[in-house]
């Protein structure tokens, strides 16, 4: 629903980590989606494409990686994978909310492409 | 004079990273933490659909408790200044955050907002967050406590509908009983979803209009201030 703001996020976390002369040499940009974090990776998708548009970052496209839910059980200590937002632990059926993986969104990696020889000697 | 690059054109070099997209948020919701605890406020950020009475839970809340405790309210909507009209006239401080289209609230507008409240003698501040079951969850406003309204008249089913809202609450409020035996809701059934979804989750079952179940919702508050007064950790039981 706030894919945009999250695109925000995304050009505002590769602008403080990348330095300015490589804005424009980012091609690639991954991230991980947790489907607990309520973001749709589509619409994510587009939003980027329209966000970057007229910006150093318009050579660059967004990857996404849907991420299952994982939750791990106090009781036996089996990590199983959530399904129907079920938290109960499909070995011995006890409860459990305790996630391990599903609330990503987070960008974890950045492909740039490298100086070439007439930018080196602009 | 020409510079020398042995880089071919248009070969990548691939940057391995860890970058979390919420971590401003978190990190301004970690400061606002901070400074209630040392101003021994209790705070609470209030979550539900639009229309599921937090406002109006608010309002019984305070006529109840004023006496008792200092309120102080923030409220969050798209549009208006409504709803912090509505608390003001219980003759307790409450300031309106208006998004302008955002569908939550982000810890950086709570931040912005606090300068603008006298926070002397507060015992507790609650957040009303803006009416959206879905966006609000991933945003910590560095609240104590998170709590979630289910009203009688949305059904039994927004639990597993909605998810992550129940996942990272601590307290679910069935609101609205009152028109229970007008409903097909189902209380019981209710509460086995949200548990389902999150065993740790605490229910009140209320109708702020008729006053059944408010007396046990103030009273758990009044026990979670002093929690918070004797710098106890703030336990969800």
């Amino acid at each position: 629903m706030h894919e945009v703001s999250i695109c925000q996020n995304i050009i505002e976390a590769l602008e403080t980590e990348l330095a300015e002369d490589q804005f424009q040499n980012v091609r690639e940009v991954h991230i991980k989606i947790g489907v607990l974090s309520c973001i749709d990776p589509k619409i994510l998708s587009h939003a980027f494409a329209c966000i970057i548009e007229g910006s150093p970052f318009k050579k660059s496209s967004l990857h996404t990686k849907l991420i299952e839910v994982l939750a791990a059980c106090e009781h036996c200590g089996q990590n199983f994978k959530v399904e129907d937002y079920r938290f109960v632990c499909p070995e011995c059926d006890n409860p459990s909310s305790t996630i391990i993986e599903g609330n990503e969104l987070t960008i974890y990696k950045i492909i740039l492409e490298e100086k070439s020889y007439a930018e080196v000697n602009q | 004079m020409q510079k020398l690059t042995n880089k071919a054109v248009g070969s990548l070099r691939v940057h391995d990273v860890s970058l979390s997209l919420l971590k401003a948020n978190d990190y301004i919701a970690e400061m606002i933490r901070a400074e209630m605890k040392e101003k021994n406020i209790l705070l609470l950020n209030l979550v539900s659909s639009p229309g599921s009475g937090k406002t109006s839970l608010l309002e019984e809340t305070i006529k109840r408790l004023k006496d008792q405790l200092n309120i102080a309210v923030l409220e969050g909507d798209l549009e208006t200044e409504r709803d912090a009209i509505r608390i003001r006239q219980h003759g307790v401080q409450a300031l309106q955050i208006v998004t302008h289209g955002t569908c939550h609230l982000e810890a950086q507008m709570i931040q912005q907002a606090m300068p603008s409240l006298n926070f002397e003698g507060i015992d507790i501040l609650f957040i009303e967050n803006v009416g959206n079951l879905v966006c609000p969850a991933s945003y910590d406003l560095g609240e104590d406590i998170r709590v979630t309204l289910v009203s009688c008249t949305e059904g039994d089913d927004k639990p597993k509908k909605y998810p992550s809202m129940f996942l990272t609450t601590d307290i679910m409020v069935v609101t609205k009983t009152d028109l229970l035996p007008y409903v097909p809701f189902s209380v019981d059934a209710v509460i086995k979803d949200a548990h389902e979804v999150n065993s740790k989750i605490k229910t009140f079952v209320l109708s702020a209009l008729k006053g059944d179940g408010m007396n046990e919702w103030c009273d758990w508050l009044l026990k979670k201030v002093k929690e918070k007064n004797e710098k106890e950790s703030i336990v969800i039981t």
